[in-house]
């Protein structure tokens, strides 16, 4: 859907991108990650061409980026910033119409979308559409920066470390009910951040950035177990392992019978995160494990839930 | 502990009003209040305001003491609230007084008599206003604020429409003068509104120019400085020649009036001194816009012009306007220059007043320059307050 090959940018004698290639598959929530000065947010710029590139090629849908109109193209690309940008003296229905506007649609089927849109992403239509940026607060500000980068349905949403900004509750919710649209949706979203815990919960693959160039693009599992450089040992530390464990839940891990006296209970769409801290809290290494009907279907042993986790389905 | 001493002391608004009242209450009993002359050209005598308004001055005096009063500490905003609206009623109830004063001593010497107003009444109105402000700075209720700010200068308004004020000698003045002084009032708008208006469009083509490009600014700039910086009078006097020569030389232009005097020289100049301030708001207002909405706005695919003409210049709109009153104010005060050229305005009535030693005629023309100038100030402050109120939805 996305392919970036062999795309370099300068900035006088400083290589902000240096020969970086990367497919990103259709439907697919690839995320950029990397120390301040990776060239991340360079190369996201570079998609929609916010940032015209040195040499190299993007192609988005098969397309060649260098070959369509600037504006045009952007239309077709959405694309969500940190600081938000909702134009401050418009009121929430004018900005989340500002695309479909651009693309000339007529008024009814541009605010049928918008209230959808706005119902979309958790807001009601009839008491946000009336009011204003300033009124709102950051959270539900970002989440109009959503629905409005989504209005004109693009196959490709830029992200550019989008809940940076926001308090840790309103972040996690916003993360959470993002990557549940964003699957439903089927869109395939390119998104930049410097938070580790971010990329490893939303992303599908990660690509780790380094001084302009690319380290390793792969799962966050792959990244774990087989990392291609020192770097990236270093860079994920050893609590990459914990939170690899909030991307899975307890469903495929083959169980044991045996006594499920004395045990905590978790469920099967329960995540390992969750799992391993109900053992460490329960003082015992065996967790029970309900089956659907709420009655227990077998023992999950701590040695099971760590190999399982070094041999992913 | 500190908070209970501060209770105690006087505030900041409260010692500025105390202040303004014992000024008030100073020139209620001292200096000249009212100059009582038989005729125009005859000195007369210069009256305190017990002298001239008996038991009126004593009025007043009972009045400044209550707006002292309202200045003590710990009287809070029921006490800026009372020493304010003191304040208002002792602007109207001094003009008033004089005026009644005047009608009596006419009719003792007869029409030619002349009644002024003297420095202790300038005084007294300054005191006013000194209240006035330290009561604003407590009161917040518009309601409140708007009747505070202007309820006595529509009170001296409505006394000089209903014709109360005649026996004014300035009044005098303007029967005498009353044509010429509405023409010059006209001329005196025509320059403010017209340079003002044209300073617009121009500064707002020169100032999205030079915001985009520094090259441009640097040019726009180094012109923009070079008319600021030259004085009123020798910038008309530099134009005399090239306007008598585009007056002489293109027909259009002549057929309008331009010539080396007159109307056209001013009206360059008023314009070169409005475009300063428009420009520089304009080139501010769209540096200083947040990166973030811009950034959106290129991100979602808008070509320049729309961003511009939809986000860029609705956003720098407040700015520009601050701009365009601070050009419409100093080009009012400016216009003045005019009279000195055969430009017109109400320079002309200053002017005449100087030449006849007519003080009462040199504030005919003066008063309404100042009138004209706060009333654009005001109504263009709550133009940019509405602005700014509609753009961010109801939060200041």
């Amino acid at each position: 859907m996305i392919r970036l090959e062999h795309v370099t940018k300068r900035y006088g004698e400083m290589m902000a991108v240096n020969d970086v290639s990367i497919e990103v598959e259709a439907g697919e929530f690839a995320i950029l990650l990397g120390p301040s000065g990776c060239g991340k947010t360079t190369t996201l710029r570079a998609i929609n061409r916010m940032i015209d590139i040195d040499s190299g090629s993007i192609f988005v849908d098969g397309i060649n980026v260098l070959e369509r109109q600037a504006d045009e193209l952007r239309r077709h690309i959405g694309y969500v910033i940190q600081s938000i940008g909702l134009f401050p003296h418009m009121t929430i229905e004018r900005n989340v119409a500002t695309v479909p506007r651009l693309l000339g649609w007529d008024a009814k089927k541009t605010q049928t979308r918008v209230r959808e849109l706005l119902e979309l992403v958790g807001l009601d239509p009839t008491v946000y559409g009336p009011k204003h940026p300033a009124q709102l607060s950051g959270g539900e500000q970002q989440r109009v920066g959503v629905a409005r980068s989504l209005a004109a349905d693009p196959a490709v949403l830029l992200m550019d470390e989008p809940f940076g900004a926001l308090d840790p509750i309103s972040r996690q919710h916003l993360q959470v009910e993002f990557r549940k649209l964003q699957r439903d949706l089927g869109t395939t979203v390119v998104f930049v951040t410097h938070d580790v815990e971010e990329a490893v919960i939303m992303g599908d693959r990660i690509a780790l950035m380094k001084d302009g160039t690319l380290v390793q693009f792969d799962t966050p599992e792959a990244l774990w177990l087989n990392p291609a450089s020192e770097f990236v040992c270093d860079f994920f530390g050893e609590e990459l392992a914990l939170k690899i464990l909030s991307r899975h839940t307890v469903a495929g891990i083959p169980l044991e019978s045996g006594p499920v006296d004395g045990l905590k209970h978790v469920s099967a769409e329960t995540t390992l995160k969750d799992t391993l801290a109900a053992m460490v809290s329960s003082g015992k290494s065996a967790i029970a494990v309900d089956g659907a009907d709420g009655v227990p279907a077998g023992v999950l042993r701590f040695e099971t839930l760590i190999r399982a986790l070094k041999e992913p389905s | 502990m500190a908070s209970s001493s501060s209770t105690r002391a006087f505030a900041g608004d409260q010692s500025i009003g105390a202040t303004g009242a014992l000024i008030g209450a100073l020139v209620s009993v001292a200096g000249t209040y009212v100059q009582l002359r038989p005729n125009r050209i005859m000195a007369g005598a210069d009256a305190t305001a017990p002298a001239a308004l008996g038991p009126g001055a004593w009025l007043l005096l009972g009045l400044w003491t209550i707006a002292l009063l309202a200045s003590l500490p710990r009287t809070g905003r029921a006490g800026a609230l009372v020493r304010g609206l003191t304040a208002n009623i002792i602007m109207v109830l001094s003009t008033l007084l004089i005026a009644r004063r005047g009608v009596v001593f006419i009719a003792e010497q007869g029409d030619a008599a002349r009644v002024s107003v003297g420095l202790s009444y300038w005084l007294t109105l300054l005191a006013c206003y000194i209240v006035i402000f330290s009561a604003l700075k407590r009161i917040e209720s518009r309601p409140l604020r708007v009747l505070v700010g202007i309820s006595g200068v529509t009170g001296i308004a409505v006394l000089l429409v209903s014709g109360q004020l005649d026996s004014l000698s300035i009044m005098q003045e303007y029967e005498v003068n009353a044509e010429a002084f509405q023409i010059a009032f006209r001329q005196q708008l025509a320059y403010t509104v017209g340079a003002t208006s044209v300073a617009l469009v121009i500064g707002l083509i020169a100032g999205v120019f030079s915001a985009k490009n520094p090259r441009v600014e640097g040019s726009v700039f180094a012109v923009l400085n070079i008319a600021q910086v030259l004085p009123a009078l020798s910038f008309i006097g530099l134009l005399i020649v090239p306007m008598g020569w585009l007056g002489a030389n293109v027909p259009a232009l002549g057929a309008l009036g331009v010539s080396g005097i007159g109307w056209a020289p001013v009206f360059v100049v008023l314009l070169s001194y409005a475009l300063y301030p428009i420009t520089r708001n304009v080139v501010t207002a769209l540096r200083t816009l947040d990166g973030g909405v811009t950034d959106a706005a290129r991100g979602m695919g808008m070509k320049p012009s729309q961003r511009l003409f939809s986000v860029e210049l609705p956003l720098s709109f407040p700015v520009v306007l601050a701009g365009v009153r601070i050009a419409a104010v100093q080009t009012t005060s400016a216009a003045i220059l005019a009279a000195l050229v055969g430009g017109g305005g109400l320079g002309q009535i200053v002017f005449f007043g100087v030449q006849q030693a007519a003080a009462d005629l040199v504030l005919l023309g003066v008063i309404p320059i100042v009138g004209l100038a706060l009333v654009i100030d005001a109504s263009l402050r709550f133009v940019e307050g509405m602005v700014r109120t509609a753009q961010g939805g109801g939060i200041a």
